[in-house]
This record gives C-alpha cells, sequence and structure tokens, in this order.
C-alpha cells in the first residue's frame, strides 16, 4: 500500500499494521517465537499514537513500519521448521527467526534507526526464507546457508563453517562428486554397498576436492546411523549416547542420495525423510532428558 | 501365559538388535519383570468437533474431508497436554520399535496412570515385525483434567512369541513416526459398502 500524503497517511498506515499486529496476536496457532517479536513490536508501535511522537520521525518511518509488515506477515505464514530448529542447536547465541517474506537479513535492533525510543529484551536475527524452497531435513544447501549466515551476522565477517561441515552430503545432494574426497572414506566400515558407491564416487573427485581429515567428522557415529537409515531405523542413539543431529543428517543424506542413485521409489525416500525427522527429534529429546 | 518374554529375553533381544526401541532413555527403569514401558511422544491428535457433523467414512472419496476431522499439535520439551475429562486424542509412542517376526506384543497402560482416570489404549495389538511408533488412544475418564507430559513412561509393551516367523506387517500404518489418525476408510470392506450405496 503507498502512502503519499505523509502525515495523515502515516497514521493510516499505523492504524493498519496495529490492526494487522493485533490480529496476528490473537491467532492461537502463532508460534511462540512469532508472538514473542510480535509483543515487541506491538509495545514499541502504541508509543506512536500522538502527532508528536510522529512528526520527529518523517524520515523513514513509511519504510520501517513496511519491514514491520512484512514481519508480521511471515510470522503469520508460519516459520519453517528445520532452519529454526538447527539455528536453535548450532546458531550463535542469539536468538535466531526464519520467516517468509522479509527480504534480508537484520536485527531487529536495526529499526531503532526509525525508533529511537525502540526498546527490545534480547537481539533478534531475523532471517528470509524463500516460501518455494523445501522445508526438509534433506535440505542440508538452504540449512547450511542460514546457519552460515547467522554466524555471519554475529561475527560480522564471511562465514562458511557449515557449508564445510555438511560437505560430504552437499556433494551427494547437487551431485557435485568432484567436490569431495571420496577415496578417503574407502577405509571406514560403511555398509557393503555404500562402501562400493563410493569406490565409484572416488573417481570422480576433483584434485583440489575435500579431504575427510579438514574437518573433525565424527566418521564412526555417521557410519553406524547410516547403517540403521538403510535398515529403516532412526538411529537416535548409540547405546546411552544420543547421536550428534549433523551426523544424523549427514548420513541420512548419504542414504538419501544413494537411494536416488539406486532408483528406488518417491514413497521410501518420503519414508526415509520421516525417519530422519524422527532420529534428530529423538536424539534432541534423549540429550535433554539426560541433561536434566 | 505361556510364551510371554521375561525381562532377561527382553534384554537379550535388544542386545542382538532382534527388538529395537529408540530413543531408549533409561532400560533400567523401563524394563519390568515382563513387560518394557514405554514413553508418551510429543504429538497429538484431536478431533475438530465444532466443524464436523459425523465421521463418515464415505466423506473420505472427497479427498480432504477425512484430514478436515483433525487438528494437530506438537508439545515442546517439557510442556504438558492437558486431557480433559472425558477428552479423547491419540498420541503416540515416544519411541520408534521394530519387532522381530516372531514376537508380537500387548500394550498395556501402566496403572499408576489408570488409577489417575487414564485409560491408554483401546487397539492394543502390535503385530509381529511391525516397525514404526505406537499409536495410543488416549481418554481421560477421571474427573479432573490431567497434565501429560512428553517422556512420561505411561504404557508396557508385553511381548509374546509366536510359534514361527511370519510375514513382517507392512499394513497402513507401518513406518509411521508420529500419531496417525484413523485410516479406516483405506480398508477394502469400506471401499465396497460405501461404493453398493451409490
Amino acid at each position: 500500500m503507498k502512502y503519499p500524503n505523509f502525515k495523515n497517511d502515516t497514521r493510516w498506515h499505523i492504524f493498519y499494521t496495529m490492526k494487522k499486529l493485533k490480529t496476528a496476536l490473537e491467532k492461537p496457532s502463532t508460534q511462540p517465537r512469532g508472538r514473542e517479536i510480535l509483543e515487541i513490536i506491538d509495545r514499541n508501535l502504541r508509543g506512536l499514537n500522538t502527532d508528536e511522537a510522529i512528526t520527529p520521525l518523517i524520515e523513514g518511518l513509511s519504510k520501517a513500519l513496511s519491514v514491520i509488515d512484512k514481519i508480521i506477515l511471515g510470522i503469520n505464514f508460519g516459520a519453517p521448521e528445520w532452519p529454526n530448529k538447527l539455528l536453535d542447536l548450532y546458531g550463535p547465541p542469539v536468538k535466531c527467526y526464519v520467516i517468509p517474506f522479509i527480504e534480508e537479513d537484520f536485527s531487529l535492533s536495526d529499526i531503532q534507526k526509525f525508533f529511537p525510543n525502540w526498546e527490545q529484551p534480547y537481539e533478534w536475527y531475523l532471517l528470509p526464507f524463500d516460501v518455494e524452497e523445501q522445508d526438509s531435513p534433506l535440505n542440508l544447501q538452504f540449512l547450511s546457508e542460514h546457519l552460515d549466515r547467522a554466524w555471519a551476522m554475529y561475527e560480522n565477517r564471511a562465514y562458511n563453517r557449515f557449508a564445510l561441515i555438511f560437505s560430504p552430503a552437499l556433494s551427494l545432494l547437487t551431485s557435485s562428486y568432484e567436490r569431495f574426497a571420496w577415496k578417503d572414506l574407502e577405509a571406514f566400515d560403511w555398509p557393503e554397498k555404500i562402501k562400493g558407491w563410493f569406490a565409484l564416487l572416488s573417481h570422480c573427485s576433483a584434485e583440489n576436492a575435500v579431504s575427510s581429515h579438514v574437518w573433525d567428522w565424527e566418521w564412526d557415529e555417521i557410519v553406524y546411523a547410516t547403517s540403521l537409515f538403510l535398515d529403516n531405523i532412526p538411529p537416535c542413539q548409540n547405546k546411552e549416547k544420543a547421536l550428534d543431529i549433523k551426523n544424523i543428517l549427514i548420513a541420512g543424506s548419504i542414504v538419501a542420495s544413494y537411494k536416488v542413485y539406486s532408483g528406488v521409489s518417491l514413497e521410501e525416500l518420503t519414508s526415509l525423510e520421516r525417519l530422519i525427522a524422527f532420529a534428530c527429534d529423538g536424539s534432541l529429546f534423549l540429550s535433554r532428558y539426560q541433561m536434566s | 501365559m505361556a510364551n510371554v518374554l521375561g525381562s532377561n529375553e527382553i534384554k537379550n533381544m535388544l542386545d542382538r538388535g532382534d527388538l529395537v526401541v529408540t530413543p531408549l532413555l533409561d532400560l533400567n527403569r523401563q524394563i519390568g519383570r515382563a513387560s518394557l514401558d514405554v514413553r508418551l511422544g510429543q504429538d497429538f491428535v484431536l478431533f475438530r468437533k465444532g466443524q464436523i457433523p459425523v465421521m463418515d467414512v464415505k466423506r473420505a472419496f472427497d479427498n480432504t474431508a477425512w484430514v478436515d476431522y483433525y487438528d494437530h499439535i506438537r508439545t515442546d520439551y517439557g510442556q504438558p497436554f492437558i486431557l480433559h475429562p472425558g477428552q479423547f486424542v491419540l498420541s503416540s509412542t515416544l519411541e520408534f520399535l521394530r519387532l522381530p517376526r516372531n514376537v508380537m506384543a500387548y500394550v498395556i497402560g501402566r496403572s499408576s496412570w489408570g488409577r489417575a482416570g487414564l485409560v491408554i489404549a483401546t487397539a492394543t495389538f502390535v503385530d509381529p515385525g511391525f516397525q514404526g511408533v505406537i499409536t495410543l488412544e488416549l481418554v481421560n475418564e477421571g474427573e479432573v483434567p490431567l497434565s501429560l507430559y512428553p517422556g512420561t513412561r505411561i504404557a508396557q509393551l508385553v511381548f509374546h512369541r509366536l510359534d514361527g516367523e511370519v510375514q513382517a506387517y507392512k499394513g497402513k500404518y507401518a513406518f509411521d513416526t508420529k500419531a496417525t489418525a484413523s485410516k479406516a476408510y483405506e480398508d477394502e470392506e469400506v471401499l465396497r459398502l460405501t461404493r453398493k450405496r451409490d
């Protein structure tokens, strides 16, 4: 919506934004995290009810309100499960929220430029999510990008550690086999069919491929999880130890890629995706239980 | 009863990997003399009573009608689901199970919860070779609301050995990883019976 006549139109803009906020806050399905952000916005916008409050803020107010409109729209639409789950586990020590419709990564406190009296109890990083992206534990490219971007915001420098951590899986999922040194993995105790497949892939590895030694991958755990996935069992734990979710995701991607390579049905792939999700949730539940 | 498996045999099956129960939070606390406790999962399926006049399998042929009967709720770790007197919900075991092809199980409510008015399961038979979570049909028959915390030991499995192996269960609830609403509309006789009426 355009507001060419600032003073009156800004009042309308605030009015409609407040209305959208109220509706979103009254929806029982609004997720707790989204509700927390909406409540921060609501508290701060309530201070804009008078002319005196609006007039000094002419510059950029309309733009800030449009950003807020998109946040409300994104929270109303619903946040994707997997990027938010992984940011909780492996993201920077800041509250992060991935939602659709916002256009770029930003910290909520950036809005302070437009609202000098803006107050919020914690820092929030908001990251955009393209609604056409698949919200799946198998979409590791997308998940690692979110993690790296959140860390880049936090450290204020380029960050690509998660692209590296998930590189074996990314190489398979994107069929860029040359990116990883598959021959390095032949020594591990993989199930026979995976071992045979890696032997075939090893001929594809480029000279500058990522070696299995450049990161401290827990290959034993990944191999173990891979064997269970092939047996249609979710690998939540090895004896009493909860498996690391990163390893579950890598193993799940290896098996999914192998299944795609072997030409399995989509139904089997769907079933595997569900097992990966279950294994992650089960492992998380176990580790929380053990820590409590 | 003959062929009910005792704790040693249950442990042996787990050690050998013939019986899979995962995540297993605390085996020592979960294993009984002739049973294995299972825990409440995090997902709940409840009826959307205000919108649907009657549960009719024939409506399933309208594609989306059957799913319209249900709401799905997922509780976070440490957050309870409140089950009100007379309320019926579906949930599932926290654990994913795989039974050997020569062992079946019965799901039985734990008496501690029964004394509070909670009925755990009405369809209690788990097929040999079953793989997945077990859907629990929970009803609060008591007079006060009950807080149900995911991870609570809520039911127990009693295992029976068969006199031989059978084909593994591959029915419509195999490989479920969360509580699954009824798929009665997929039953062959339902298709036939409702078609005749047309």
